[in-house]
């Protein structure tokens, strides 16, 4: 069983998965802010939100909600409330 | 592992597999987890020992199968591939689901909010790959100006369509097996792209 983003369930594969190619993280590159560190459930639900938009034309509000949704099940956000 | 292990791990698996069958024959909505108990030849009570709702076998599956074509497209994604090899790729990603897969955008609407996420999830995963594919400069140069959305949404419109239809586009037989390579074909060429 493969290594999974704990925030968006992304396989980590290679170095450049990782943020700052470190790979002795547990999340990836899409899920970091610059300066490596993870982003927080806020910025993850904008940043998934703004790429389901951006990619698939997805209503903003409609895409906020599907974020919510996805994340709810991601190791790092089950607890969220 | 101890007999016992032993035996809950074959009881999951053929939870598992009886799932995936019922869910690819008769869809998400009609099968209750009794039918897929029965199916899988055990004790209703022991289908909730492995999977605490019927979505939790729902979602397992989706998200299994979302790693199945994720991965086929990924694998195209990292190697500088064209666009109709990417577009190939995922109709061959789709094609072991197919069964299933119609029956998730066939009864998109009816599903439980969690497993409509992880359908959205696998195709903002597949979108997220394409643009990956569409970013490099060969492919980027022969879409031109026309935006990601228009190109995914078309892709998917174009391919639902056939799916959903299956049985007037290639009756008895798999629909991405006999027809995935025209559609693609045909696909970029409505969006004039060079079908390679």
């Amino acid at each position: 069983m493969e290594t999974r983003c704990i925030s968006c369930g992304m396989p980590l594969r290679q170095p450049e998965d990782y943020p700052l190619g470190d790979t002795t993280r547990d999340y990836c590159v899409h899920c970091s802010r610059p300066d490596g560190s993870m982003k927080s459930y806020d910025e993850q639900v904008a940043g998934f939100a703004a790429f389901m938009v951006r990619t698939q034309g997805l209503d903003p509000i409609a895409a906020k909600s599907q974020a919510i949704e996805v994340m709810r099940r991601m190791p790092a956000w089950k607890d969220h409330h | 592992m101890s007999r016992r292990q032993q035996q809950k791990r074959e009881t999951r698996d053929r939870l598992i597999a009886a799932g995936w069958a019922l869910f690819s024959a008769r869809g998400v909505v009609s099968v209750r987890t009794l039918d897929i108990a029965r199916a899988a030849g055990v004790a209703h009570g022991s289908f909730f020992v492995h999977f605490p709702t019927r979505e939790d076998l729902i979602i397992y599956l989706i998200d299994r199968f979302a790693e199945r074509v994720v991965g086929a497209v990924d694998a195209h994604a990292r190697a500088g591939a064209t666009i109709g090899a990417v577009l190939r790729a995922h109709i061959g990603g789709l094609r072991e689901g197919e069964d299933f897969y119609t029956w998730l955008i066939r009864e998109t609407h009816l599903l439980p909010p969690p497993a409509r996420a992880a359908l959205t999830g696998v195709q903002s995963a597949v979108a997220h790959h394409l643009e990956i594919v569409l970013r490099q400069p060969e492919n980027a140069a022969q879409l031109g100006d026309l935006p990601l959305p228009l190109f995914f949404n078309g892709w998917l419109g174009y391919l639902h369509h056939h799916l959903l239809n299956a049985d007037l586009f290639a009756p008895g037989a798999s629909l991405l097996e006999r027809r995935g390579v025209i559609l693609v074909a045909h696909y970029l060429r409505l969006v004039r792209i060079n079908a390679r």
